[in-house]
C-alpha cells in the first residue's frame, strides 16, 4: 500500500446483480477521467451537449461520498442541476450548458438520457476477455494483423505503434472540428473536504479544457496532486513522480484505443460513437475513415524509418496489408515463406549460409512474405543495437483493496467494497486504461522508442525510483482503491552474437515474461520475489536494478560486455 | 513444516557466497560475474541435505578456493538446528527456484550494509 504509485481516481465499481438484487459490488479498473472520456465518445452521437455531459457526469465522484442505506453502500456523486450548471458554465461558448447540466445531473433516472443510454446498453460488464461482437458496439477493429510467427509478431507491434499516434490525430481532429475540443487537462487535487462543499472548477479556452477536481481523501493523502493531460499532438506518452506531484500525459488515443490477443492474431480496436444515438452512426463512419485513413499513415511512416529501398517499399506498401491482416498459405507449387511458410514473393538473402537458428527455418529457400522481409530488413539493419519492441497490452488487474487511511478517515465503518474476494472487473472501456498500467510498468525500465519504436533499457542512473518501485510491486493507487496488476506486452527483441541471427529470439505475448534475457527471462515470479525490495532506498533500488540487468542480462549485448 | 521464510533462503546463499574465496587471483578473470555464476550454481545445485548442497554448490564454484570461518560454521549450525529435514530440502528447493532474484536481492542489501544508504 505504502509504495503503490498514484496514478489516478477510481470511476466506478461494478454491481452484480440477480433478479435485480445486488449480489455482489466489485472493483473496476477504471480511471475517472478516462471513463468519463470513454463515455463522451460513446454518448457524442446525441450531439455536443451529450459528448460535454460524458466528460463530466461522474466528476463529483471525487467527493467519495459512500453511503449506506440498509445493507447497501451507494456511491453518491449527483448534485441539482443549477449546481452542475454552475461549474459548467465556463463552457457556454461551446455547448448549451443547461441542456449539459440536466445531462450530467439525470443521467441515472432518465432512460432517454444519452448518458444512461450508453451505460446501460454499450457497456456491459465483462469477466472476460471482451468478444468481438460484445466490443463492436462500442469499438471499431481498426486492424487486425496474423503473428503467426516472430516476424510477423514484430512488423504488428511496429505498426501498432504507429497506428496508436495515428488514431490519435484521428480522434484529435474530430474532437475539434465536432465539439471543440483540442486538449483535455485533468487535475486531481487531494485534500480534506465535506462532500459537495467544494466543486470542480473548470475552464474552457480556444479548445483547451482544463478541470480542476478537489479528491476527498485522508490526511495522509493532503497534498498530493494527480495532471492528467490528453493531448493531440504527442510523440508518446509520458510519466513523472515528483513528491507529492504525479503528471500523465496521454493522447487522446491512448485513452480510447487498445489492442488484445486473439488466437494468432493481435487486433487493435478503438472506441467510437454509440450508433444507436442520433448521429452517432455518421460520426462513427466519419471515425472510421478517418481510422482508415490512418492506417495508410502508419504503413508509410514505418517503411519510411525502415531504410528499405524505394522500389522495394512500394512492392511492399501493395502486399504487406494483406498479408499482415492475413496469413496466405501458398498455393502448389508457390514458394513458401522460410519464415512463417505463407506465401512468398520477396528474395530475402543470397544465400541460406548466414542463418544460424537453422530450427527457425520454416521452409529452406530465400524467399519471404511481405511482412517477415520487412522486418528482416529491419533486424539486419539494427542487429549490433540490441533493442527490444514492447507493445504494452491491457493489464490484468489482480487485486484490488481500499486504502486503510480511507476506510478509517472517509467512510468511517465497515466499508465492505470490494464485496467479495474476486479479482477487479475490467470492460472494454477500461481495456485502454488498463494498457497504460502496463505501458507505465514499462516505461520504469525502458528508454524513449526511436524512430521505429524500438526501445532500450533504462540505465542504472536513468531509473527513476518512484517508477521503479512501482515496476517491483505491480501496485498503483486509483484513489481509493490499490490495484496489483499483471502486466503485459508483445514483446518482439534480439541479441547480438556476432554472427546474423536470422530470427528475433522472442515473441511473446505475455503475462507471464516480463522481460526477456540472454540469460534468463525475467518473470512474473521472479519480480514477485523482487518485490520486498521496494522499501529500500534509492542506491539499493539503483544497485539491485544494475545487478538485475548484469544477472538476467537484460539488454546486454556480448559486445557491450566484453 | 514452518514454512519457508525468504531470510532463511538469503542467508543460505548468503554462508555459500562467503565461503568461496572471490579475493583469489583465480577468480580474477571471473570475478565481475560473481552474482551470475553464484545464482547459475544455485540453480543447478543439488543435495540430500542442505550441509551437502552447500558443499556442492561451493564446490562447484570454487573447487579447492574455499574459506570456512568459525563464523560461517556457526550460521551454518544454526540453520541446522532449526530446520528439520523436510525443511531442508524444501529450504533447497525454494533457493533452487528463485536463485536469480534472491541474489539480486542479496547483492543490492548487501550495497545497504556496505554503506550505500
Amino acid at each position: 500500500m505504502e509504495h503503490a504509485l498514484p496514478l489516478g481516481v477510481v470511476g466506478r465499481t461494478v454491481e452484480l446483480r440477480r433478479d435485480r438484487t445486488v449480489i455482489a459490488n466489485l472493483v473496476c479498473l477504471s480511471e475517472l477521467t478516462q471513463h468519463q472520456l470513454s463515455i463522451a465518445v460513446l454518448a457524442s452521437g446525441a450531439g455536443k451537449e451529450a459528448f460535454y455531459a460524458g466528460l463530466f457526469h461522474d466528476v463529483y465522484k471525487s467527493a467519495m461520498n459512500w453511503r449506506r442505506k440498509r445493507y447497501k453502500w451507494s456511491w453518491y456523486h449527483l448534485v441539482d442541476e443549477h449546481t452542475f450548471k454552475d461549474i459548467l458554465m465556463p463552457l457556454n461558448s461551446i455547448t448549451r450548458v443547461d441542456i449539459t447540466a440536466h445531462q450530467c445531473a439525470h443521467h441515472h433516472r432518465d432512460d432517454t438520457n444519452p448518458i444512461r443510454v450508453v451505460e446501460r446498453r454499450a457497456v456491459p460488464a465483462e469477466l472476460k476477455v471482451p468478444l468481438p461482437e460484445e466490443l463492436r458496439k462500442v469499438a471499431y477493429n481498426v486492424a487486425s494483423f496474423s503473428t503467426r510467427s516472430p516476424y510477423r509478431a514484430f512488423v504488428a507491434s511496429l505498426l501498432i505503434e504507429k497506428l496508436l499516434s495515428e488514431l490519435n490525430e484521428a480522434y484529435a481532429q474530430l474532437f475539434d472540428q465536432k465539439f471543440g475540443l483540442k486538449e483535455l487537462h485533468a487535475k486531481y487535487v487531494f485534500k480534506q473536504y465535506q462532500p459537495f462543499s467544494e466543486n470542480p472548477v473548470i475552464d474552457y479556452d480556444d479548445g483547451v479544457l482544463s478541470a480542476e477536481i478537489p479528491v476527498r481523501a485522508p490526511p495522509s493523502l493532503k497534498g498530493l496532486v494527480i495532471e492528467h493531460h490528453y493531448l493531440p499532438t504527442l510523440d508518446r506518452p509520458s510519466l513523472s513522480v515528483e513528491e507529492k506531484h504525479v503528471e500523465l500525459r496521454l493522447r487522446f488515443s491512448d485513452a480510447l484505443a487498445f489492442p488484445i490477443i486473439g488466437y494468432e492474431n493481435v487486433m487493435l480496436w478503438a472506441i467510437t460513437p454509440f450508433e444507436g444515438l442520433g448521429k452517432g452512426q455518421d460520426l462513427k463512419k466519419r471515425l472510421i475513415r478517418a481510422f482508415e485513413e490512418a492506417k495508410g499513415r502508419a504503413l508509410d511512416n514505418l517503411l519510411k524509418v525502415s531504410g528499405v529501398k524505394p522500389d522495394l517499399a512500394d512492392r511492399i506498401r501493395d502486399a504487406l496489408p494483406d498479408e499482415l491482416s492475413e496469413y496466405i498459405p501458398p498455393r502448389t507449387g508457390e514458394p513458401k515463406c522460410m519464415f512463417c511458410g505463407a506465401r512468398a514473393t520477396f528474395r530475402v538473402a543470397r544465400s541460406l549460409e548466414r542463418f544460424v537458428d537453422v530450427d527457425r527455418i520454416v521452409a529452406f529457400n530465400i524467399t519471404a512474405c511481405a511482412p517477415c522481409k520487412l522486418a528482416y530488413d529491419i533486424e539486419n539493419a539494427r542487429r549490433a543495437s540490441v533493442p527490444l519492441c514492447i507493445i504494452p497490452l491491457p493489464a490484468t488487474p489482480t487485486e484490488a483493496e481500499a486504502l486503510d487511511t480511507f476506510r478509517e478517515g472517509i467512510v468511517q465503518g465497515d466499508f465492505p467494497i470490494p464485496t467479495h474476494a474476486l479479482p477487479p472487473v475490467k470492460t472494454a472501456l477500461e481495456e485502454p486504461w488498463a494498457r497504460t498500467m502496463s505501458w507505465a510498468f514499462y516505461n520504469a525500465v525502458l528508454r524513449d522508442p526511436d524512430e521505429f519504436g524500438l526501445r532500450k533499457l533504462k540505465s542504472p542512473r536513468e531509473i527513476d525510483i518512484p517508477l521503479f518501485r512501482f515496476f517491483l510491486s505491480r501496485s498503483a493507487l486509483l484513489y481509493p482503491f490499490v490495484f496489483r496488476i499483471r502486466p503485459a506486452a508483445l514483446i518482439s527483441a534480439w541479441t547480438t552474437t556476432g554472427k546474423k541471427k536470422f530470427v528475433l529470439n522472442v515473441d511473446t505475448a505475455s503475462e507471464f515474461v516480463l522481460l526477456p534475457g540472454a540469460e534468463r527471462d525475467l518473470t512474473l515470479e521472479d519480480i514477485d520475489v523482487l518485490a520486498p525490495l521496494v522499501r529500500e532506498g534509492k542506491n539499493v533500488l539503483r544497485k539491485a536494478y544494475s545487478v538485475m540487468r548484469q544477472l538476467y542480462e537484460l539488454g546486454v549485448s556480448r559486445r557491450e560486455r566484453h | 513444516m514452518n514454512g519457508i521464510r525468504d531470510e532463511d533462503a538469503k542467508e543460505l546463499i548468503d554462508i555459500i557466497d562467503s565461503m568461496v574465496n572471490w579475493a583469489d587471483r583465480a577468480f580474477d578473470a571471473i570475478r565481475r560475474d560473481k552474482w551470475k555464476i553464484l545464482a547459475r550454481r544455485l540453480m543447478a545445485g543439488s543435495g540430500a541435505d542442505l550441509q551437502e548442497f552447500v558443499q556442492n554448490v561451493v564446490r562447484d564454484i570454487a573447487g579447492d578456493k574455499i574459506i570456512i570461518s568459525k563464523d560461517v560454521g556457526s550460521r551454518i549450525n544454526k540453520l541446522l538446528e532449526r530446520l528439520s529435514q523436510e525443511d531442508q530440502q524444501e529450504l533447497i528447493k525454494y533457493v533452487k527456484r528463485r536463485a536469480y532474484p534472491l541474489v539480486v536481492r542479496l547483492a543490492a542489501e548487501r550495497s545497504r550494509e556496505e554503506g550505500g544508504e
